[in-house]
């Protein structure tokens, strides 16, 4: 399980999150909140798509522990961008955790690892299971 | 004639001229001194005819259920009958509440005006409806409609929602009691604005 390092991600963990959907359906026996439909997070400069996303809150305070992402997830700042099968975001932490066929690309280099923690607050992600690099002939990007 | 000498006669004399004097001043004093007639309000013709003419009920209110069980009750500062449709009703600051089932989220809605059909147990709040549920959404929107029947309720205008996690709009919302505890769907288009760090959700 070999684990690689990046720093220079930019994102702003306190910045307001903007999600949008095409619809947001709510179990009110649990209280569980569900978008579907093209679900995309924006927060600073930083996007999260997904097919849906559940919002997991806390019904006293209001705030939202965590966003739940689960189908063909990308994950895009300004300098990266990885895909992923599943994405929880922590946003109280801001740590985000990209699971299942995780695929980053930076600056023309593609990594390929089984999941990929990247926490906000310091700018850095690691990639974890079976961390491949892909070379691109220069020019092409891995997508 | 003697009758000036003798007391008696005096007397009469003299009380003729002072009893009409005395009547005359009590008389007057039912005329001067009595208190102006207390403020007797003109009977108000105009609206009694109004009230004649139209069958109306004020501060109507009636209760019931639907088969899934959900609670309905509904009330409002007048109801009348529309002239050309019998069935239906215009409704004046209609306040609705349905509780859905076995436990279920109680909605309470309210709007200026509305209109209720009694064959489709339809009540449909115009002008800006307000919508709280017990478990912490406030939505405002332009229109909504409330099956009384079923216990279902479907907004087809913009919605502002204020949700227990951020502030909300959507397109459309239906809110459905028949199975289970309850569902609330909102479609077209959703957008949930979250900043993290503030109590609560931003006011």
């Amino acid at each position: 399980q070999t684990s690689l390092s990046l720093g220079s991600l930019n994102a702003d963990p306190d910045a307001p999150v903007e999600v949008t959907a095409e619809s947001l359906s709510v179990d009110q026996a649990s209280g569980a909140a569900v978008f579907e439909g093209e679900v995309l997070i924006v927060q600073g400069e930083m996007r999260i798509a997904a097919a849906t996303v559940e919002v997991i809150y806390d019904d006293a305070s209001g705030e939202i522990s965590r966003l739940e992402a689960v189908g063909g997830v990308t994950f895009v700042t300004p300098t990266e961008a990885a895909e992923s099968n599943a994405a929880v975001y922590d946003i109280a932490s801001g740590m985000l955790t990209l699971t299942g066929e995780v695929l980053l690309t930076q600056s023309g280099t593609a990594l390929s690892a089984q999941s990929m923690v990247v926490d906000l607050n310091a700018g850095t992600a690691r990639l974890e299971g079976g961390v491949r690099t892909v070379f691109e002939p220069q020019g092409q990007s891995a997508r | 004639m003697h009758a000036r000498d003798n007391a008696y006669s005096r007397f009469v004399g003299l009380a003729k001229v002072l009893l009409p004097l005395v009547g005359l001043v009590l008389l007057s004093t039912l005329f001067l001194i009595a208190r102006s007639p207390s403020s007797v309000t003109g009977i108000p013709f105009a609206e009694i005819e109004e009230i004649a003419r139209e069958q109306r009920v004020s501060a109507p209110r009636f209760a019931g259920s639907t088969p899934s069980g959900a609670a309905v009750a509904v009330e409002a500062a007048r109801l009348a009958p529309q002239p050309d449709t019998p069935e239906r009703y215009t409704v004046e600051a209609p306040r609705a509440e349905i509780e859905m089932p076995d436990g279920g989220p109680r909605y309470e809605m309210q709007a200026p005006s509305g209109e209720i059909d009694a064959t489709t147990r339809r009540l449909e709040l115009q002008g800006l409806v307000r919508l709280v549920t017990s478990d912490g959404y406030e939505m405002e929107t332009a229109g909504l409609t409330a099956d009384l029947g079923e216990g279902r309720l479907v907004a087809t205008q913009r919605l502002e929602i204020r949700a227990p996690f951020g502030a909300l709009e959507a397109g459309r919302m239906e809110a459905d009691g028949t199975e289970g505890a309850g569902r609330l769907l909102f479609s077209d288009g959703v957008r949930l604005l979250y900043r993290p760090g503030e109590e609560g959700e931003p006011r």
